[in-house]
């Protein structure tokens, strides 16, 4: 059993020229990061995690190792000393609008030019409370590895799988008491919505007449996620291919972003605990359960792989 | 309704050399977790400049620049500057997307260079925000 120490201090100060440890110690300076949204201890979780070298660049291809250690219920003030109990591995998992691989096999440091993306694992915690994490991966010709800490709660604070899809009525095009960039962000500043064919129905209508839905919600414009990428783009050009097994619709979560005002719409999925994290993919079934989600980073392939699991329409 | 959107990344990150781990390590986010300097912020404002600049011949060249040594801090940017400066912050991820378009299609220098143009100046405006100084290149007009 591998025991982990974590660093749990290693938040926050806000400092013009704070320096980061980094590479202290290390082979190449790398920085875990978590991208999930709502790890929780029911069921099996989908666990992201991002590495970052102090340089700001990204490790990206290949697989990592994964393992995990229950640190305790509350929030490690201090180090914390865990037992790794899980492992897994870690499968790359490039933002959409990232060039193809093109014979990578394990991981490299590369920029954001080239590649970026994180590494994702189906994990099943088995206590809600805090967890930290080691990756481990070979990286230039050495051993590598980088921690951090996390939060599992007890239940899943965003609709999940089995549950019932929220028949919420999003924007349409159609809608008069709405600016256009409500209805898409990318129409706040030019008025035009760039994916009309996201925008023509509503998740509570589709529910209503037994279609299947695929909802992405997604703010194009105002994400600040580091990992965000054009997902909105590769859920419309996945309606464009498979029109005939569901109603795509990409809810705008912004209706007026210096303002804060959220639209009721994603508010309603996604608006828990005073936090909203974005971008989102729901695929929900006929009978008006979701049967996938996808958090933060969602590659076309496993998107795609759930919709070729939808019944075809009549 | 009025809420606050934040980012997903709210898990403290430290960096490890072995499986076996040394003790507590301090780190200084200031953007979701993610450590963040002012000299870097200021070296993606540069890099800005640099994209600017080279858009006028080589448009290709200055994308190449924008999302490797640019695109990511302007995130950690927009995540710093929005519960100071609402508007600062959508000015810059305006601008932002906008060179984003450009460098997803087709583009003429001359667009992508006004694009560009307004990005800076926007970038600038939001290290204001935070008290930071602008690279001088940020105030300059461009140079054609």
């Amino acid at each position: 059993m591998l025991v982990v120490l974590l660093g749990a201090g290693c938040s926050s100060q806000t400092k013009d020229d704070a320096a980061t440890p980094a590479g202290q110690g290390s082979k190449v300076g790398l920085q875990a990061e978590v991208a999930s949204y709502d790890l929780s201890a029911e069921g099996v979780s989908r666990f992201l995690v991002g590495l970052v070298t102090q340089d700001n660049r990204f490790v990206s291809y290949g697989t990592v190792r994964l393992g995990f250690a229950f640190l305790g219920k509350d929030r490690p003030s201090g180090a914390a000393t865990g037992t790794t109990s899980i492992t897994a591995t870690g499968r790359y998992l490039p933002v959409p609008g990232s060039p193809p691989a093109e014979g990578r096999s394990g991981p490299a440091i590369v920029s954001g030019a080239e590649n970026r993306g994180v590494y994702a694992a189906g994990v099943t915690f088995d206590r809600a409370g805090w967890w930290g994490a080691i990756v481990s991966l070979d990286l230039q010709g050495r051993a590598n590895s980088a921690q951090t800490t996390f939060e599992v709660a007890a239940t899943h604070q965003v609709p999940a799988v089995g549950d019932a899809a929220l028949k919420t009525k999003n924007l349409t095009t159609a809608a008069k008491d709405a600016p256009k960039g409500a209805v898409d962000s990318r129409a706040a500043t030019d008025g035009k919505v760039p994916d009309p064919e996201l925008h023509q129905t509503t998740i509570a209508a589709a529910i209503a007449d037994r279609r299947p839905v695929v909802a992405v919600f997604s703010t194009p414009v105002y994400c600040v996620s580091r990992f965000c990428g054009p997902i909105t783009d590769m859920v419309a050009q996945l309606a464009g291919r498979y029109r005939d097994r569901a109603e795509f619709v990409h809810v705008e979560v912004w209706r007026d972003f210096e303002k804060r005002e959220v639209n009721k719409a994603a508010a309603d999925w996604l608006y828990r605990g005073e936090d909203l994290n974005e971008p989102w993919v729901f695929v929900i079934g006929p009978d008006g359960k979701i049967t996938a989600r996808f958090d933060n980073v969602a590659a076309e392939p496993e998107v795609e792989a759930a919709i070729r699991r939808l019944p075809a329409r009549p | 309704m009025a809420v606050a959107v934040v980012a997903g990344l709210g898990a403290t990150a430290c960096a490890a050399d072995t499986d076996q781990l040394a003790g507590p390590v301090a780190a200084s986010p200031s953007a979701g977790g993610q450590p963040v300097s002012a000299a870097s912020l200021q070296s993606a404002a540069t890099a800005l400049c640099g994209a600017r600049q080279q858009a006028a011949s080589d448009v290709a060249g200055a994308r190449g620049v924008f999302y490797a040594l640019a695109h990511d801090r302007l995130h950690d940017l927009a995540r710093m500057v929005q519960d100071r400066d609402r508007a600062a912050a959508a000015r810059l991820l305006e601008a932002k997307a906008a060179v984003e378009r450009d460098f997803a299609g087709q583009v003429t220098a001359r667009k992508a260079r006004a694009d560009l143009e307004r990005l800076v100046r926007a970038t600038g405006a939001a290290l204001g925000v935070l008290s930071i100084a602008p690279p001088a290149c940020a105030g300059e007009p461009e140079r054609k």
